[in-house]
């Protein structure tokens, strides 16, 4: 009985951990989707292209520089947020003018182009990301379910808390970030206030690709880096963000979590529908619940 | 006098036309014919990189010795856009264009079996001689009298997966599959050989096409499932995904792939975590030229490498070129580059290729009917199975685990 019980615990936290990881590595993604549909009501479907850009970016500091996983993940992060405001600055802002369903446009051939940029300046393979060791071990061990933990599931899941931490930080407690949120809610009536909306704009692309790039890098050292991972961290950024309402950041964290969670789960119980059970729960939101489970009235008011 | 000069006139001038007619069969000449040879493939990848690069090898060696006859060869590339997701629709795309307006005699459609079987019709009813590198027996067993194969036909790779597994006692087995036409044939083929050898499957557990991030239950459920061996079909350059995982999961028995382990993703997955993968397949993938001890395969990529500067990594190198040598003996043999010949001529061909004799005698439209037996070591190398069960490397995996 006791065997049973320790076997159930076991299996459940080698569920819940990687499930966990995976649903924090959506959850950033979420973060930038809702900030950026909160903020301009469109969305980026270069999200993907931007994550597996930033994920081989951090692999290549590593491998060029000798740098570690952590600093070449700091390097590539603040690499992706450049790219992102330059994207906005230089291509959406312009077509933007123009009709804002160019933008939408736009976003689908930012992400061919960064894509099959990816693909010819890393090539196809999947590459080795150096892996989180503490203490001598990559594991962590805990003995009353007798189950190892990757250190790298619980680093992923750390830093990852620590950015949404920071980001939510940014938005509320500093002057910047309120200006943001400002232009996010009336940007007319922001501009009259002095808040460049230009700038928090580019702010929010820099934002939502830095931790696109974040979460790109995290899922290096489990999966390996390779711009197919970012195809699906980037979608599943968004459907997460759907979930928990578009538009609202900690909702796009509780569905980015969701998903992780639930993928992991229908993986385990039955994996040939995995894929189709995942996008079924999606369906049945956007039927059911649109507004998410946040109730977030962004996509009315778009 | 002038009777007899009339008569020794006549005589040499019939000589002579009979001799031309005699040099005009026995010396072929197909100067200013052209042969195009279409390919179809992802061009902005690696994969159809490769492939470019192996074709034009040999075009270029075929137009500057003039191998063909003297006929032109020309090289019409297609990209299918397939990068990550298997494009037919713009695979059919560029076969019809390859049919209708470059007049390709020969087609390649690429490694992807999805896409062969897609576009193989297109191919068999214009009569055009296609080449298919993908490995899946589903788009053979159309039946298409124009479609051939340089790889390996899953079907006859199978069998010697279960001989291997029935020689190491692994009576258990845990399968991890893809979503693609190519694993779904594996897959089914490996469950009806495994029965015959009295193998069971203890766990049958599906990956999203193209590995992907999610796959933590089907790993757990696999471990959990206390197999002797893991067996996994996956989309060529995610072996290393799914073995990574099932290594970090705390699997420590063998695992056996489906297609050969590309050098990139023994980096991948880590030198040390590959020892114990092992692969049926004809040929393995060396880091660099060097490596190889096989005299055939190493005059192969050594002529690649004086060309490029590179050492091919991919199997993609091996059918292409395989693909090569079946077109340069079937348009000798045809002495024509019209594809109804070409095709005639296919099927009296056995000639030697990178994964031995290609028989294209059979009357099946394939050449290679069987594979050996490759362990990965410690150090990321492959060795034959017979060697690495007696080396203390074996001693580091769990070869059965009951």
């Amino acid at each position: 009985m006791v065997t049973d019980m320790n076997d159930t615990i076991k299996l459940i936290l080698q569920l819940l951990i990687p499930g966990l990881c995976l649903g924090c590595v959506y959850g950033l993604n979420g973060i930038g989707a809702a900030l950026l549909y909160k903020g301009s009501h469109t969305i980026n479907n270069a999200q993907g292209a931007i994550v597996g850009f930033g994920a081989l970016l951090g692999y290549t500091f590593q491998q060029s520089f000798g740098w570690g996983l952590l600093t070449a993940t700091l390097a590539a992060t603040v690499v992706c947020f450049l790219l992102g405001m330059f994207l906005q600055v230089g291509v959406i802002s312009q077509v933007e003018k123009k009709a804002p369903v160019y933008v939408v446009i736009a976003t689908l051939a930012l992400n061919i182009v960064i894509t099959n940029g990816n693909y010819l300046i890393f090539g196809t393979y999947v590459y080795e990301s150096a892996v989180i060791v503490i203490n001598g071990s990559k594991y962590l061990h805990l003995d009353f379910a007798n189950v190892d933990i990757l250190w790298s599931n619980i680093v992923a899941i750390g830093v990852s808390f620590i950015a949404m931490v920071a980001v939510h930080l940014f938005l509320n407690k500093s002057k910047f970030g309120s200006g943001m949120r400002a232009a996010a809610m009336d940007p007319f009536a922001a501009e009259s206030c002095g808040i460049s909306v230009v700038q928090t704009r580019a702010v929010t692309w820099g934002i939502m690709s830095a931790l696109g790039a974040l979460g790109g890098c995290l899922t290096g050292p489990l999966f390996g880096i390779s711009a197919q991972i970012g195809i699906a961290c980037g979608a599943k950024g968004n459907t997460g963000a759907v979930l928990g309402g578009y538009g609202n950041m900690y909702g796009a964290i509780l569905g980015g979590l969701i998903i992780g969670l639930v993928e992991t789960a229908f993986g385990y119980i039955y994996s040939p529908y995995q894929t189709a059970f995942t996008n079924a729960l999606f369906l049945i939101f956007i039927l059911l619940l649109p507004r998410g489970i946040t109730n977030e009235k962004a996509i009315e008011e778009g | 006098m002038k009777l007899v000069s009339k008569l020794l006139a006549l005589l040499l001038t019939v000589t002579m036309i009979c001799g031309s007619f005699v040099a005009v069969a026995e010396g072929t000449d197909l100067s200013g014919q052209t042969l195009t040879i279409g390919l179809v493939s992802s061009l902005a990848d690696s994969t159809g990189q490769l492939h470019q690069e192996v074709i034009n090898l040999f075009v270029d060696k075929w137009n500057s010795e003039g191998t063909l006859y003297g006929a032109n060869v020309k090289l019409v590339p297609y990209d299918n856009m397939n990068n990550g997701t298997q494009d037919t629709e713009m695979s059919i795309k560029c076969v019809q264009k390859l049919i209708n307006s470059d007049h390709a005699q020969i087609i390649i459609p690429g490694q992807l079996s999805n896409i062969i079987q897609a576009v193989g019709d297109l191919i068999n009813e214009n009569e055009v001689v296609g080449i298919g590198l993908g490995l899946s027996s589903t788009w053979m067993e159309q039946g298409w009298d124009y479609m051939y194969r340089t790889a390996l036909n899953n079907n006859f790779q199978v069998p010697s997966v279960t001989a291997t597994m029935n020689s190491l006692n692994q009576k258990d087995i845990a399968v991890i599959y893809a979503n693609t036409d190519n694993c779904l044939s594996f897959r089914d083929s490996l469950k009806a050989e495994a029965e015959k050898a009295g193998i069971n499957i203890v766990a049958e557990e599906m990956i999203p096409d193209g590995g992907g991030t999610g796959i933590t239950g089907q790993i757990t459920t696999a471990v959990n499932s206390n197999p002797d061996a893991i067996f996994i079909t996956a989309m060529g350059g995610y072996f290393g995904t799914v073995i990574k995982q099932l290594r970090q999961a705390g699997y420590k028995g063998m695992i056996y792939i489906g297609q050969i382990l590309l050098t990139s993703e023994v980096d991948s997955v880590g030198a040390d975590e590959v020892n114990g993968v092992i692969m049926c397949s004809p040929y393995v993938s060396y880091s660099n030229v060097e490596d190889c001890q096989n005299e055939y395969i190493h005059e192969c990529l050594q002529q690649f490498y004086d060309k490029y500067g590179y050492c091919p990594m991919d199997d993609q190198f091996y059918k292409m070129w395989d693909a090569m040598l079946l077109i340069e003996n079937a348009v000798k043999e045809a002495k024509s580059v019209d594809s109804a010949a070409v095709q005639q001529a296919i099927s009296k061909l056995v000639i030697d290729g990178t994964a031995g004799t290609m028989d294209f005698t059979q009357g099946t439209n394939e050449c290679y009917f069987g594979a050996r037996a490759w362990v990965y070591t410690v150090g990321g190398s492959p060795v034959a199975l017979e060697d690495w069960i007696e080396s203390p490397e074996a001693d580091l995996v769990v070869v059965t685990n009951k």
